[in-house]
């Protein structure tokens, strides 16, 4: 038995045929094209020098850190229940960057459940030396009033932007509670206050 | 409510694709952040130390240091549970007809004093405490040796 074996043929792409022809036609254009080199130039500008804004927050003219500034007026031996201290401290912005402040304070000692810290921004501290000594903040926008703890709790939770040079007073009172138990007698109360410079848009 | 925040999602991605090249800037912050503390500290009403003067056979003068910080502590001395009379700032006359009086017949009688701090409940952790002795039934009283 003879005959002849063909192979079957792939059925041709209509699409193909076309595209093959324009490929091989780019590429020949493309072979024709030389190697262009661009021309260059350099200069060199005398360098001015950038300096850098600063961010600095001070506390009563110091930088508080890393030696904690002392708060002196806000400070109390032979406390009575029933008796509070206040202080101010002023905060000023040092820098050149406009900036907010927040702050956190922490309390430890025995006396600290027994304690009230009032935080007022823009008061002003009383003063009273005569039993039950009872001072107090007054005026300003009071942004906190609680016992502090140790975990740190927030007291400021943001200032308005403070322009470099400006300042703001931060007026603090602490109270012991006129119910604090008979063995708080002889304890102690340490507030830690901790502010924090945020740079503001400008 | 959903649906608008469905979209409003839709419009977040879109923008953040639209401006892949944009960089949230984070603010300057002090990095060493200024610290103010202070410290407060409780009075303690010290325990009184008590001095006893003979003044006769039949009766004693007690007294203590005074406590004026931050305010004059008051004073009150008891014995067998009962407030003594007579007590003038910071001491007291204790006579043996007193005890008596008090039912205190005899023996060694302890006198405790207490101080409080004016307008609190707080008073003396520890207070002072004296033993006086008694004899002829109850007249003669003397100071402790």
């Amino acid at each position: 038995m003879t005959g002849r074996h063909v192979a079957s043929r792939p059925a041709r792409s209509g699409v193909w045929r076309p595209g093959v022809v324009a490929l091989v036609g780019a590429l020949g254009l493309v072979g024709g094209l030389g190697t262009q080199a661009y021309w260059t130039d350099q200069a060199t500008v005398a360098g001015q020098t950038v300096t850098s804004g600063s961010l600095d927050l001070l506390v009563d003219g110091q930088q508080g850190n890393p030696s904690t500034y002392t708060w002196t007026s806000l400070s109390m031996t032979d406390m009575a229940p029933g008796e509070s201290k206040a202080g101010t401290v002023t905060l000023s912005n040092g820098g050149t960057t406009p900036f907010t402040v927040s702050a956190t304070a922490t309390a430890s000692g025995n006396l600290d459940p027994h304690v009230t810290a009032r935080v007022v921004l823009a008061g002003s501290a009383t003063t009273d030396s005569t039993y039950p000594r009872q001072e107090t903040c007054t005026g300003g926008t009071q942004t906190f009033n609680d016992t502090l703890g140790n975990s740190g709790k927030t007291v400021i939770s943001s200032t308005s932007t403070m322009a470099a040079g400006a300042t703001l007073v931060v007026c603090v009172s602490l109270t012991l509670a006129t119910n604090a138990p008979n063995s708080m007698q002889g304890k102690s109360y340490t507030p830690v206050f901790t502010f924090t410079a945020t740079q503001a848009a400008s | 409510m959903r649906r608008g925040a469905g979209a409003a999602a839709a419009a977040a991605g879109l923008l953040a694709l639209a401006a892949p090249g944009r960089t949230t800037l984070a603010p300057w912050t002090d990095p060493t952040p200024p610290t103010a503390t202070s410290s407060l500290a409780s009075v303690q009403l010290a325990t009184p130390v008590i001095t006893c003067t003979q003044l006769g056979l039949t009766s004693v003068r007690l007294s203590w240091p005074a406590q004026t910080s931050p305010a004059t502590v008051t004073w009150a001395a008891t014995s067998g549970g009962q407030t003594l009379p007579g007590l003038s700032g910071t001491s007291i006359d204790v006579t043996g007809a007193l005890l008596n009086s008090l039912g205190l017949l005899g023996g060694s009688r302890t006198v405790t004093v207490t101080g409080t701090l004016p307008g609190t409940s707080w008073t003396t952790l520890v207070p002072g405490t004296i033993v006086l002795s008694t004899v002829v039934a109850g007249l003669l009283v003397t100071c402790p040796a």
